[in-house]
């Protein structure tokens, strides 16, 4: 590969792993402080929270 | 037919369907984008004219499709969800911005640093560039109306009008370097013409068809994944989520 390039290259695929690692995570984060929400909720039936 | 849509469409149903189907498409999508990438850093030949920098194609051009095919998912299911009322369609409106909004980013941030060494120039006020920056505020518009309303189903139906409104602009960003003297090329392989004789070569094309897949099915998996904890989030109360995490 043509060392004149590279900056351009590697740093449009370094973004796409980090677009693609933000959209893997995020939900997967979302999801996880989600369920401790429910879990913790489960035992009480007035929680709305 | 209609029994199985309207069982899909039921929340319990679509979050056991999605837990099922989406380790499956994160990991073809993921073999896909390997393979693609690598075939498109170390296989594919340098093009002629621009060198090495035409690699970036792999990920610019995926990027790019699956920030307008993001918007018009976006349309139809704004459409359905304020005809039919679905909520399933209404999730699926304001879970797909933030990817949406991603992509787009990433098409404009690519597209700059393909741009730099094959224009000189980071950024021109094209008609293809500008009308992809209007499809990132359109996202960003609609992210920032879910937000401003605190009834998630109002949001979500305002949302769906910007949707259906900013579909307007899917056809120009497709269509502005045919319509407008452009600098930015034309459709390489997303065109009727390109399909049937494509406009690049066997061993530079066949990374990039892995590469769309690629980036498709990894957007399947993310928006199921976003889907299912809004669902979570306003059925959280509902018997059947009580019953899916009882400890």
């Amino acid at each position: 590969m043509n060392p004149k390039y590279a900056f351009f290259i590697w740093s449009s695929y370094a973004l796409t792993a980090l677009v693609l690692l933000w959209n893997l995570i995020s939900p997967a984060l979302t999801r996880k402080a989600l369920l401790n929400k429910i879990s913790a909720g489960n035992g009480d039936p007035e929680s709305d929270e | 037919m209609w029994t199985w849509f309207h069982r899909l469409a039921s929340p319990p149903t679509f979050y056991r369907l999605a837990n099922l189907l989406t380790p499956w498409l994160l990991a073809l999508a993921l073999a896909l984008l390997a393979i693609g990438v690598y075939g498109g850093l170390y296989l594919a030949p340098a093009d002629y004219q621009q060198g090495d920098a035409f690699r970036i194609i792999y990920v610019h051009v995926p990027a790019a499709a699956l920030s307008l095919s993001i918007y018009m998912t976006m349309a139809v299911a704004g459409g359905i969800a304020l005809i039919w009322r679905m909520k399933l369609a209404e999730i699926a409106v304001v879970t797909a911005a933030p990817i949406g909004a991603s992509f787009t980013a990433l098409a404009l941030i690519t597209g700059m640093l393909w741009g730099k060494p094959t224009w000189g120039a980071y950024w021109v006020w094209d008609a293809r560039l500008t009308s992809e920056l209007v499809l990132l505020f359109l996202y960003l518009g609609v992210i920032g109306l879910n937000q401003a309303y605190s009834d998630a189903r109002t949001a979500a139906r305002a949302c769906a009008w910007l949707a259906l409104v900013g579909v307007i602009n899917v056809p120009i960003v497709h269509y502005s370097v045919q319509w407008w003297n452009s600098l930015h090329q034309g459709s390489t392989i997303l065109s009727i013409d390109g399909i049937a004789k494509p406009k690049i070569s066997g061993p530079m094309l066949w990374p990039l068809l892995l590469t769309l897949a690629g980036f498709y099915l990894f957007f399947g998996a993310a928006l199921l994944r976003r889907m299912q904890n809004e669902v979570l989030l306003r059925e959280k109360n509902a018997r059947w989520v009580q019953e899916l995490f009882a400890i």
